[in-house]
């Protein structure tokens, strides 16, 4: 039983890690082009600001619940995704230095040129997330519980596809997020390219699960072709919804982006379960739940310290959101 | 493979030191901050306001590569170090998940609360979020050395088809060797703060910059305490080394006879081959007791100076004070690589063996682009950060950023792009006025009091 509970508990913070850096991925990405002079730069950086540090920690969580709870996924995913990892992992360091950094001297150089760096790095992220994600959709050479280092298994049609949608839909959430927390220029400019860009994401996204259906690996993966399928349907659904409701429905709009970004966690969660990893070599190789899972000696003592703080942990990031509630624009506080 | 261990050691032990250099200050300005930060929401008076705000915002830019670096360590065991997690992850890891919940990600969150919430919460509800801030790191030290004593000194485990299986969770936590070693660390931390606090404010009491009142009141209350933390350090370590020569003898030297048992044990279930670490770890020792004698010996003389303000005038002790700002860092790091190196050939003494702990099938040149893509970045941004970190020290109170009210402190704001500076720098400037006033909230934000 436990370990389905700690499944359930990586996949909460894998996904509050998307939904939420989602936003500041996407931000990194496009609010430079957004923007068009330092007030609405300015706009922008304390739209998102707040949330930074208080969104990036999701995956830090995430890695940790992998590293107690899941050592098995450990030593097969990370390490057999060697090189994805290094990017993301390196970007996530410059990004975090760049986003504390670039406001620090005045002048519009030196910002211009961390913003630059932001915005690499925020790339190199999304386009890292969306190949791991495409990869891991489909079935992979795991064998003997370990995933040999293979830049092949990376840089097939799916995880490419994958990659790309992965940063339009990050862009379109940080949009969506922008037209409802900004007023102003911002706020109406965002509106109207999320409305543009949404098909397009969508379009991409379709064009994934169509390579997937037709790449052989990728289709061994899917163990449960029916709810994958409804999921990923909702998901299309919600990224072409979002920015119509930007205008009527306030909140509501980036909570269904939100979904969207968040969407490739259940997908294989779903497409996979009760497996986790699906191996290419033949279904003894997959690897399961309470395969991957730690002992059960560790996760029923560990388990209910999680639990037990989760609602505290959950308290402070409500906290977060409900003090910076309000819309932002160019004369409100930013530090990042 | 032995070139892949070694480079891989080497990767660990650079993300390793570059990531404590950032946490025992991050550590050791928390406690100072919280000290300011409560005068402030005791007495309401301003000096403690910008006294919080200047060395909050040294603090807040000395964290940024502390999270960076942190996050690169954390992969770095599901990349480099799959055996360890594949062997004994049932054990190790189950302290490891509970820092990144309970108190990393209770942390960062509360830390963007601070440092947002300046101007906009009320005094004390904003102290209290430091506090919070202060006690989730310090608990971030009990657990990650709760598995940092599990590989030097394995407890509350059994060892189950190969694999470690926990079966004691009390004893995981309440292991010696991990009590005593976080013990000792919080210390050193407090230490390396202290001088940190000392050496900026000596060099401003030096330079007679302006802020004489500003930085005597930090001076006057970090270089009492500093004697008193490193006795505290030192009698810690103390008791560190009574456990860990008995846990760990083969640190220190073949000659004792418990490390000579120890390594018959080991032969017995392991085969042959050399049990003890490479000589400098022993060398490591010294150097990190040495400059501690130093620091002692520093900080007394100077607190005796301070009777009516004679250190003031004395500009050689001040110059000595900001030079010894190395000291504790030296100490810090050596500290580390004494334990950890001394812990070699063990991943897990005496359970998992280093070069069993890396992860199988990794090739020379992965880890060598892995290592120079880490040792890069992090060198390039440690250069920049501790740049920023001395310009905002030199340029002392008037210049934070960290919770700038309108119009307050705009040193930096007579550049070009006046609007992008600083926090909310670009308000207009009629609201000045309100800057005079200590803790209330700016009236002219568009954003709700909380």
């Amino acid at each position: 039983m436990w370990h389905n509970i700690w499944y359930a508990l990586l996949g909460l913070f894998l996904a509050g890690y998307l939904a939420l850096d989602g936003i500041t991925l996407g931000t990194g990405i496009i609010g430079r082009w957004l923007a068009r002079d330092d007030a609405e730069r300015h706009t922008v950086a304390a739209a998102t600001g707040p949330f930074f540090l208080g969104n990036e920690v999701w995956l830090v969580a995430a890695a940790g619940i992998t590293l107690g709870g899941f050592p098995g996924l450990e030593s097969s995913v990370i390490s057999g995704m060697y090189p994805l990892i290094v990017f993301a992992v390196g970007a996530l360091l410059v990004r975090e230095a760049a986003m504390q950094f670039r406001r620090r001297v005045p002048g519009a150089r030196w910002r211009r040129r961390w913003d630059a760096v932001v915005q690499c790095a925020c790339l190199v992220l999304a386009l890292m997330w969306g190949a791991l994600g495409g990869a891991l959709i489909g079935a992979v050479p795991v064998k003997g519980g370990h995933l040999d280092v293979d830049a092949g298994v990376l840089l097939r049609p799916v995880p490419v596809l994958s990659a790309l949608t992965a940063v339009a839909v990050f862009a379109l959430h940080a949009l969506v997020f922008l037209a409802v927390r900004t007023e102003g220029g911002v706020a109406v400019r965002a509106a109207e390219l999320s409305r543009r860009l949404a098909p397009v994401a969508a379009g991409l996204a379709a064009v994934t699960a169509l390579a997937a259906i037709a790449d052989g690996t990728a289709r061994d993966g899917l163990l449960n072709p029916l709810p994958t399928a409804l999921l990923f349907l909702t998901a299309a659904a919600a990224l072409l919804l979002a920015p119509r409701l930007t205008t009527t429905s306030g909140w509501r709009a980036p909570a269904v982006s939100g979904f969207a970004a968040l969407a490739p966690v259940l997908l294989i969660g779903a497409a996979h379960f009760p497996q986790t990893v699906v191996s290419s070599v033949g279904p003894r190789e997959h690897i399961s739940v309470s395969e991957a899972a730690a002992d059960p000696s560790t996760l029923s003592v560990v388990g209910p310290v999680v639990l037990l703080v989760l609602p505290v942990l959950l308290a402070f990031q409500a906290m977060q959101w409900w003090a910076f509630r309000a819309k932002a624009d160019e004369r409100s506080p930013a530090y990042f | 493979m032995d070139d892949v261990l070694v480079l891989a050691r080497l990767q660990f032990a650079i993300t390793a030191i570059a990531h404590y250099l950032f946490v025992a200050l991050t550590l050791g300005l928390v406690t100072y901050l919280v000290v300011m930060q409560t005068r402030w929401a005791v007495t309401g008076k301003e000096t403690h306001r910008r006294q919080t705000r200047f060395w909050g915002q040294l603090y807040v830019i000395n964290y940024a590569l502390g999270i960076g670096t942190g996050i690169v360590m954390e992969f770095q065991f599901g990349l480099v170090w799959s055996g360890l997690t594949h062997f004994t992850g049932n054990v190790f890891g189950a302290p490891l998940a509970i820092e990144t919940l309970v108190a990393f990600f209770a942390e960062s969150t509360l830390l963007g609360l601070w440092i947002f919430g300046w101007n906009r919460m009320g005094r004390v509800l904003h102290t209290v979020i430091l506090w919070l801030v202060a006690l989730t790191a310090y608990s971030s030290v009990f657990f990650v050395l709760t598995a940092n004593g599990f590989l030097n000194h394995p407890v509350g485990y059994e060892m189950k088809d190969g694999k470690a299986v926990l079966t004691d969770f009390t004893a995981l936590l309440t292991n010696t060797n991990a009590l005593s070693a976080a013990a000792h660390i919080l210390a050193g931390s407090v230490v390396t703060g202290s001088f940190f606090v000392i050496a900026v404010s000596a060099w401003h009491l030096r330079r007679r910059t302006g802020h004489e009142e500003f930085f005597w009141s930090s001076m006057k209350l970090a270089l009492p305490l500093t004697p008193v933390f490193v006795l505290l350090t030192a009698a810690l370590g103390g008791t560190q080394i009574g456990y860990s020569v008995k846990q760990t003898p083969t640190k220190y030297g073949e000659r004792s006879d418990r490390a000579q048992a120890m390594v018959e044990t080991f032969t017995q279930k392991f085969g042959p081959g050399n049990y003890f670490p490479p000589g400098f770890s022993q060398t490591a020792e010294f150097v990190m007791i040495i400059p501690a004698l130093f620091m002692m010996l520093i900080a007394v003389l100077c607190v005796l100076f301070m009777i009516k303000r004679n250190l003031i005038r004395r500009r050689v002790l001040l110059w000595l004070l900001t030079a010894t700002l190395v000291l504790p860092y030296v100490s810090n790091i050596s500290g580390w690589v004494f334990r950890e190196v001394g812990r070699q050939p063990w991943a897990v003494y005496g359970v998992l063996k280093t070069e069993d702990a890396i992860t199988p099938g990794l090739s020379y040149g992965t880890v060598l682009t892995s290592l120079l893509v880490f040792g890069t970045l992090v060198a390039t941004l440690l250069v920049v950060d501790w740049a920023l970190l001395f310009r905002f020290a030199r340029r002392g109170p008037d210049a934070a950023q960290l919770g700038r009210m309108p119009g307050e402190g705009a040193q930096d704001t007579s550049g070009p792009d006046t609007g992008e500076d600083g926090v909310a720098a670009s308000l207009p400037h009629q609201t000045s006025a309100s800057a005079s006033a200590s803790s209330t909230p700016s009236s002219s934000s568009s954003a709700p009091t909380f």
